[in-house]
């Protein structure tokens, strides 16, 4: 008696691997500009630099930093503009994360301001308080992102 | 629910002030959020940057706030408040003991810093020094 054995094998775990992959990189696209959105709604405004200095660099190589700094520029002429932050300069650990090509090799972003008083106005100086704008769109930011991020595996 | 952040204020006003090195350096100059038009430094500033909540029950929520608490120096050295820099950050990780503390209807449950902070900057001309760091402070409800 002879008998006949098939198997069948599925390799999913490539476009599994993509759709990670796609589903992170939205996720953290969509906390990046929550959380930018975020900090806007809690800008103080006198000239409106401020406000529109928001700008979110990445995941991969997308940034609005051009058009975040001219917007800032054009509402106040005498604020310096900063350039953009790199993940590498405040975060050592995350330079490997960048490909040859300088942009993120993983899902990751940056918020950020373009101007150089968004510190003083976001930690206050001595004798002025500060007006958190971006440490509390963080705060909301990250739980949110969590839950987005715990799901990605069960959508994949 | 209360109002809490004021309970939180109230403690880390009590925290720095009650200290020897801390009010001797600083003359009692402590102050939660800015600092009276000419005062003269050095000086403790503490302010509340940003927190979230948790909710574990319907009555009850863990809140995670973030505070800036540092000394103020004038000039461009750190070692003027380096003293009163090291006492708030040796007491701020040392003060809540594991049961935690409880100011009024609020339980701090823990306090420990999430990042150093270091700055300078200047006002009317005159260099200004910054040293502390940014403390994580966990509280809820004392009484549920």
């Amino acid at each position: 008696m002879a008998f006949f054995k098939s198997t069948l094998r599925i390799d999913r775990l490539a476009r599994l691997q993509g759709s990670l992959q796609t589903k992170s990189t939205d996720n953290v696209r969509d906390a990046g500009h929550y959380c930018r959105q975020f900090a806007s709604a809690l800008t103080p405004v006198r000239t409106g630099a401020l406000k529109a200095s928001w700008y979110v660099s990445g995941p991969g190589s997308e940034s609005d930093y051009p058009q975040c700094s001219a917007a800032a520029q054009s509402l106040n002429p005498l604020a310096r503009i900063l350039p953009e932050v790199q993940a590498a300069l405040f975060d050592p650990t995350v330079g490997q994360l960048r490909a040859n090509t300088g942009q993120f090799a993983l899902p990751e972003c940056i918020v950020s301001s373009a101007v150089n008083y968004s510190i003083y106005v976001e930690e206050g100086t001595v004798f002025m308080g500060p007006q958190p704008m971006l440490r509390p769109a963080v705060e909301s930011t990250r739980q949110l992102f969590i839950n987005t991020m715990s799901n990605v595996a069960a959508d994949a | 629910m209360t109002a809490d952040l004021s309970r939180v204020d109230e403690w880390m006003y009590a925290v720095l002030s009650a200290d020897l090195t801390i009010a001797t350096g600083t003359k009692g100059r402590i102050y939660a959020d800015e600092a009276p038009q000419g005062t003269p430094t050095p000086m403790v500033i503490f302010a509340f940057l940003g927190g979230a909540d948790r909710l574990l029950t319907l009555r009850a929520r863990l809140t995670s706030a973030l505070y800036l608490v540092r000394a103020i120096g004038s000039g461009s050295s750190f070692n003027g408040i380096e003293p009163i820099a090291d006492q708030i950050d040796y007491l701020l990780s040392t003060v809540v003991p594991d049961r935690g503390t409880i100011v009024r209807d609020t339980r701090i449950t823990s306090c420990y810093r999430e990042q150093p902070h270091q700055r300078k900057d200047s006002t009317q001309g005159v260099p200004i020094v910054y040293l502390g760091g940014y403390y994580r402070v966990a509280f809820q409800p004392a009484v549920q």
